[in-house]
C-alpha cells in the first residue's frame, strides 16, 4: 500500500521541516545544517533538488510556502532568532533549452525576535500575504506586505505576548466562521496549565486578541494543525503533545451577540510515546501524525464521526522496514505483498465494538 | 468519545448458548443463523436487536450425543441444514419437518471426523470433507454417497464452491495444500499447490474476484490470484493462529478473520486500507466523472451512483440511490408552485406528496386500504397538517403504509448495505464475525418511521360501519410526517463532515430546485462551494471548478469566475491602450492592422498570442513555429523571448 521512496536529502544535519507547496508539485526542507534545499517534481513524480542555499547562521526550524497567487515565495525561521522571506527569480535563459535558471533571493530578514523564532505559517490568501510568527520569548508577531509586488516590506501589524514560550502555530484556513482563527502552542514543561492557545484576527478591525485556551491539554505541545478548508461547520485542530488530540471548535453565539467557540476534545494515546508532528491531508480526511515510536500513524474519520487509526507505517534506520516476509514454499512472492494488510481493531467479548 | 452512544454504526448483538459453538452459518436471507457445537444444533431469528430461537435439533427425542464441527445452510431450500460430525456422520435437516422427521438423511461413510460441509450453489449437491483424507459427495435427495474425490492427504479441513465456476470447489488440508477439484472430475484434483508451511484450517473465495484466501497455524492468511495458475496476492501476518477467514461482502479489501485458540478475545478485523486511502485518485476521478446536470434527476443519479461505487465511496452510492427514490420521478422534477409561500423546512403536504408518488412508483397499491380516512378528518388532528386536511382527507394509514413499502423496498435492495453490524454469538474457540458495510441510513430510516399508535377505547365519537366491532379506534394521535428533507439534509452534512464535499455539493447541485426543500443554510452551501472550488483549483482541474462555479445559484461564487479577467492590450501601430474599443480597432489610426497576423497577415479568428512588450502578435501556431526559429519579433525586432 506504501510504496515508500526513501528520498536521500543530503542535508548534514537533522532535517526539522518538509513542506509542500499549494500544488504538491514542489517540496521544501530545511535542516540543523543551515540550509534550506527547494526541490520539483519531474515528470516520473520524483523530487530533484533545484535549489540549496544557507538560508541563516543557526539550525532552521521551519519553512512554510505562500499561496502561488503571491508567486513562488517561502519563509523560513531559525534559531538565530530571525525569520526570512524568500522569493525565486528567473536567471537567464539556459542555452539551448527553453528554462531559465532559478535563483532564490532573500527580500526581507524579520529581526524583531530576541529569542529563536520557532514557527511562522502565511495566512490564507484572502487576508493578503501575511505572516505569523511565533518565537521562544512566548510572543506572535504578524507580518503584512502592503505591495505584494515588493516583499522588502513587512511591516508588524501585531504583536501579542504570552507567558509561556511558543513552540508552534497555525492558522485556521477556512471562511465559514468569522473571526479567523490562530492557534498557538506551548513546549513549556513547568507549568501545569493549558497549552494550546486560540487567538482571533479580525482583519476590518485590525486587531488580534487571545480568545480561548484548551485546558485540557496541559503536556508540552509541539506541533499544531488546522485541519484544511473542508465544507465542515466545524474546525479541527490537531494537537501533537504527550498523546495525538484532535480539538473540534465550534464557533457560537451567545445571548449578548458575542462570538465565543465551543471546544470538544479527543485524545487518542496510540502512539504510547510522545507525537512530533501532526499533518493533514488537503482534503482533511485524513490525519497523519509521527512520534517517538518510530511510526508514522494515519487516522481516518469514519461514518460515525470517529476518528480512528487507519494504518501505522514503521519507518526506521532509514528505509521502511515491514515484518519480515517468510519465504514461501512453492511461491515467489513480491516485495510489497506483506505490507498491504493491517489490523483494524479488535473485537473483544466484553466489550461492544462501538 | 462523546457521542458514541448517538448514533450506532454497528450493532452487537449476543446470546450465551449452553453448549460450546464450534461453527455458524447464515442462512440466504440474512435472517436467521444457525450455531452448531459440542451436543448443540440450534437455529436463532436474528431480529432488531436479539436472536430468537426459532429451532432446537438436540432435544429430548433426539439423542443424538455426537458433536458437530461444520454446519451449512443451503442456498437452494431455506429449510435444508447439513451438520458434519467429528464421528464422521454428515447429517441433513429439514427444518419444516418436525421431531425425528428434521433429520432428513444421516450419511455415515466417512471413517474419521468430518471436519467441513458446504452446499453446491444451484445443485442439491453437498460435499463434506473429512480426516480420513476424502471428499464425499452427497445428493440430499438420495441417501448414498454420489462421488468419493481422494486428496491424498491426511486431512481435508475446509471445503469452498467457487463462486465463480459452476463445479469448481477449492479443498485445503493439513499437510499446507491446496486443491481445486471439479466436479465431474473425481480421479484427479485440477489444480494442487503449497499454500502454507503449517496446517491450513479454512478457505474462502472472494464474491468478485478470482481469489482465495486461506488461513493457517503459521498465523497468515494469504490470499491466492487463481486466474492463471495460482499466484500470491497478500500476506496478512495475525497474531494467533487462523481459524476461519470471511470475505466482506461489497468491499473488495475488507476480510474478517478469527482465531483458533481458546482465549476469546482473538478475533479481529483485519483491513486492507488501500482502497480507502487512495483518496487521490478517488477525488481526481470523481471530480472528471460526476454529471452535475444535462439529464434527468434520476439518471443523473444512476449514473453518479455507479461512478461512486468505481471509486469504492459505497455511502454516497447509497445517497445517491436514495436521492433517485425520491427526487428522481418526474412528479419532483418540476419547480413547486408552493415553493416561496411554504418555507422550505416545515411542509407536510410536500411530504405527503413525495411519499405517495415514491409509492406509487414502487407499485404500492393504495386503493386495497381499508383505513377509514374519516377518523382522521377530525379537525384537531388534521391541524397540524396546514388546514389542507379539511379539503382533501389525507389517506393517512396509507401514507404508514406505503411508507413502510418504501422502507422495505430499500432494504430489499440495498440488504448487504443496509444490514450493518457485526453478528456475534458465543463465547466459543471458533466465531465468525460477520460485517456488512457500515452505512447509517438503515438507522436514521428506523428512527424516522413515525410510530402508529391505535387506542383501544370503549367510547369511540363515531364508529364507521365497516370497523369490527371488537376493535375500535376513536383516537389517532396526530401522525408526524416523515419527510425526506431533513433526512438527506443531514446525510449530506455527515457526508460532509468526513471530509467528503465533493459528494454533498454535488448531490445539492444535480437536485436543481428541489434543493430548495432541504433545510440548509445558505451560508453553509456557500461555505461548500468555496471548499470544493478551492480543492478542485489545487488539484489542478481548472475545467471542472469552472463548471462547478457556473452552476452555482450564489453571486458570490459565480463572481468567482469574473475576478481579473480584464486584459489589456494596445495597438501595433501606434501602442496605444485598445481599451474600450471594438476588437482590434485603434482609434487613432483607424485601422485594424492590429487584428492580422504579424506572420502570414492575415486577420486572425480563434486565438491570438501577442507579445505585451512590443503588442505585435498572430496566430498562436505561427508564431509558435517562428519563434522556434528566432527570437526576435516578425514586425519589429523587439526580443518578446517567446518561451
Amino acid at each position: 500500500m506504501f510504496d515508500v521512496e526513501p528520498i536521500i536529502a543530503d542535508h548534514k544535519d537533522v532535517i526539522h521541516d518538509v513542506v509542500f507547496d499549494y500544488y504538491g508539485r514542489r517540496m521544501a526542507t530545511c535542516s540543523s545544517d543551515q540550509t534550506v534545499k527547494i526541490w520539483d517534481e519531474d515528470d516520473h513524480g520524483k523530487f530533484n533538488v533545484t535549489s540549496s542555499w544557507k538560508a541563516h547562521s543557526g539550525s532552521i526550524w521551519r519553512v512554510t510556502w505562500a499561496n502561488p497567487e503571491f508567486g513562488q515565495v517561502i519563509a523560513t525561521c531559525s534559531f538565530d532568532r530571525t525569520a526570512s522571506v524568500w522569493e525565486e527569480v528567473l536567471g537567464e535563459k539556459v542555452s539551448n533549452s527553453n528554462a531559465y535558471t532559478r535563483r532564490w533571493v532573500r527580500r526581507t530578514t524579520l529581526v524583531d525576535s530576541r529569542t529563536s523564532v520557532t514557527d511562522l505559517e502565511f495566512a490564507p490568501k484572502y487576508l493578503g500575504l501575511l505572516l505569523a510568527t511565533a518565537s521562544a520569548d512566548g510572543i506572535i508577531r504578524i507580518y503584512e506586505a502592503p505591495d505584494i509586488m515588493n516583499l522588502s516590506q513587512w511591516p508588524v501589524q501585531h504583536d501579542i505576548a504570552n507567558k509561556l514560550s511558543l513552540s508552534c502555530l497555525s492558522w485556521n484556513t477556512s471562511t465559514y466562521m468569522v473571526p479567523q482563527l490562530l492557534a498557538a502552542g506551548s513546549d513549556e514543561a513547568a507549568t501545569p496549565t493549558g497549552k494550546v492557545f486560540l487567538f482571533a484576527y479580525y482583519e476590518n478591525a485590525r486587531k488580534c486578541v487571545k480568545m480561548e485556551t484548551v485546558n485540557d491539554i496541559t503536556d508540552p505541545v509541539t506541533d499544531v494543525a488546522f485541519a484544511p478548508n473542508a465544507g465542515r461547520t466545524f474546525h479541527m485542530l490537531a494537537v501533537a503533545s504527550k498523546d495525538l488530540y484532535i480539538v473540534n471548535i465550534r464557533g457560537v453565539t451567545d445571548s449578548t451577540g458575542n462570538a465565543k467557540l465551543e471546544l470538544q476534545t479527543l485524545k487518542f494515546s496510540e502512539h504510547n510515546c510522545p507525537v512530533w508532528r501532526v499533518c493533514w491531508n488537503m482534503l482533511a480526511t485524513m490525519l497523519i501524525s509521527t512520534g517517538d515510536d518510530g511510526c508514522v500513524r494515519i487516522w481516518r474519520m469514519n461514518y460515525a464521526r470517529q476518528w480512528k487509526c487507519a494504518a501505522v507505517l514503521k519507518a526506521e534506520g532509514g528505509g521502511p522496514t515491514y515484518e519480515p516476509t517468510p519465504p514461501t514454499p512453492t511461491m515467489a512472492t513480491t516485495a510489497s505483498a506483506t505490507a498491504k494488510f493491517y489490523k483494524k481493531g479488535s473485537i473483544g467479548n466484553q466489550v461492544p465494538w462501538h | 468519545m462523546p457521542d458514541e452512544d448517538a448514533e450506532p454504526a454497528t450493532v452487537s448483538i449476543r446470546i450465551c448458548l449452553e453448549g460450546h459453538a464450534n461453527a455458524l452459518a447464515l442462512n440466504k436471507d440474512h435472517n436467521q443463523i444457525a450455531v452448531a457445537g459440542r451436543s448443540l444444533l440450534k437455529v436463532y431469528a436474528i431480529d432488531n436487536y436479539e436472536f430468537t430461537e426459532v429451532g432446537n435439533m438436540r432435544g429430548k427425542n433426539q439423542n443424538l450425543s455426537y458433536s458437530s464441527n461444520d454446519v451449512a445452510w443451503s442456498t437452494l431450500d431455506s429449510n435444508i441444514l447439513a451438520t458434519a460430525a467429528t464421528n464422521g456422520v454428515v447429517s441433513v435437516w429439514d427444518l419444516s419437518k418436525f421431531g425425528k422427521q428434521k433429520q432428513l438423511h444421516v450419511y455415515n461413510e466417512h471413517e474419521r471426523t468430518a471436519h467441513t460441509v458446504t452446499f453446491h450453489t444451484s445443485e442439491p449437491i453437498l460435499i463434506s470433507g473429512s480426516q480420513d483424507g476424502t471428499i464425499k459427495c452427497f445428493d440430499f435427495r438420495t441417501d448414498k454417497s454420489v462421488n468419493t474425490f481422494f486428496s491424498n492427504s491426511e486431512s481435508v479441513r475446509d471445503l469452498k464452491f467457487s463462486p465463480h465456476s459452476q463445479n469448481m470447489f477449492s479443498a485445503v488440508s493439513e499437510n499446507g495444500t491446496v486443491q481445486i477439484w471439479d466436479l465431474r472430475k473425481i480421479d484427479k484434483c485440477m489444480v494442487q499447490f503449497t499454500a502454507h508451511s503449517g496446517p491450513i484450517y479454512t478457505c474462502d473465495w472472494h464474491p468478485t474476484r478470482n481469489w482465495l484466501a486461506t488461513g493457517s497455524r503459521d498465523k497468515q492468511i494469504k490470499v491466492w490470484n487463481m486466474d492463471a495458475r495460482a499466484s500470491l496476492e497478500y500476506t496478512i501476518h495475525t497474531i494467533a493462529v487462523v481459524g476461519r477467514v470471511k470475505w466482506r461482502p461489497e468491499r473488495t479489501y475488507h476480510i474478517a478473520s478469527c482465531a483458533l485458540s481458546l482465549s476469546p478475545n482473538l478475533d479481529f478485523v483485519a483491513e486492507d486500507t488501500t482502497n480507502e486511502l487512495r483518496v487521490h485518485e478517488c477525488f481526481i476521478g470523481c471530480a472528471k466523472e460526476l454529471l452535475l446536470s444535462g439529464q434527468k434527476l434520476a439518471d443523473l443519479c444512476e449514473r453518479n451512483a455507479e461512478v461512486s461505487k468505481k471509486y469504492g465511496k459505497h455511502n454516497a452510492t447509497t445517497l445517491w440511490n436514495f436521492i433517485k427514490l425520491f427526487y428522481g420521478s418526474n412528479h419532483f422534477e418540476p419547480p413547486f408552485e408552493h415553493r416561496s409561500s411554504f418555507s422550505n423546512q416545515k411542509n407536510p403536504l410536500n411530504a405527503r406528496r413525495a411519499l405517495q408518488t415514491a409509492s406509487e412508483e414502487l407499485g404500492q397499491d393504495l386503493n386495497g386500504d381499508e383505513a377509514p380516512h374519516e377518523n382522521v378528518a377530525d379537525s384537531e388532528d388534521a391541524d397540524d397538517l396546514g388546514g389542507v386536511g379539511q379539503q382533501q382527507p389525507p389517506p393517512t394509514s396509507s401514507v404508514i403504509l406505503s411508507e413502510t413499502q418504501i422502507i422495505s423496498e430499500i432494504t430489499f435492495d440495498n440488504f448487504e448495505l443496509l444490514r450493518n453490524g457485526f453478528i456475534y454469538v458465543g463465547p466459543a474457540d471458533v466465531t465468525k464475525a460477520l460485517a456488512f458495510p457500515d452505512t447509517a441510513l438503515h438507522h436514521d430510516v428506523q428512527a424516522a418511521r413515525p410510530q402508529l399508535d391505535l387506542k383501544v377505547s370503549d367510547h369511540e365519537k363515531s364508529p364507521p360501519p365497516h370497523v369490527p366491532s371488537i376493535l375500535k379506534v376513536s383516537h389517532i394521535p396526530p401522525i408526524r410526517m416523515w419527510e425526506p428533507h431533513q433526512f438527506v439534509a443531514d446525510a449530506l452534512m455527515l457526508q460532509n463532515d468526513v471530509g467528503d464535499v465533493q459528494t454533498a455539493l454535488t448531490v445539492l447541485i444535480a437536485l436543481g430546485d428541489a434543493r430548495n426543500l432541504l433545510p440548509l443554510e445558505d451560508r453553509i452551501i456557500e461555505h461548500w462551494f468555496h471548499t470544493y472550488v478551492d480543492q478542485l483549483q489545487r488539484y489542478e482541474l481548472w475545467n471542472e471548478a469552472c463548471a462547478v462555479i457556473n452552476r452555482a445559484w450564489m453571486r458570490s461564487v459565480r463572481q468567482l469566475n469574473q475576478a481579473s479577467t480584464v486584459m489589456h492590450t494596445n495597438c501595433g501601430e501606434c501602442g496605444r491602450p485598445l481599451g474600450g474599443n471594438v476588437g482590434w480597432y485603434c482609434d487613432k489610426c483607424r485601422s485594424m492592422q492590429s487584428a492580422k497576423c504579424c506572420v502570414c497577415g492575415l486577420i486572425v479568428r480563434g486565438f491570438y498570442a501577442w507579445c505585451q512588450g512590443c503588442s505585435h502578435g498572430g496566430h498562436i501556431e505561427h508564431l509558435q513555429q517562428y519563434f522556434a526559429k528566432h527570437a526576435k519579433c516578425p514586425k519589429c525586432g523587439h526580443l518578446c523571448a517567446y518561451s
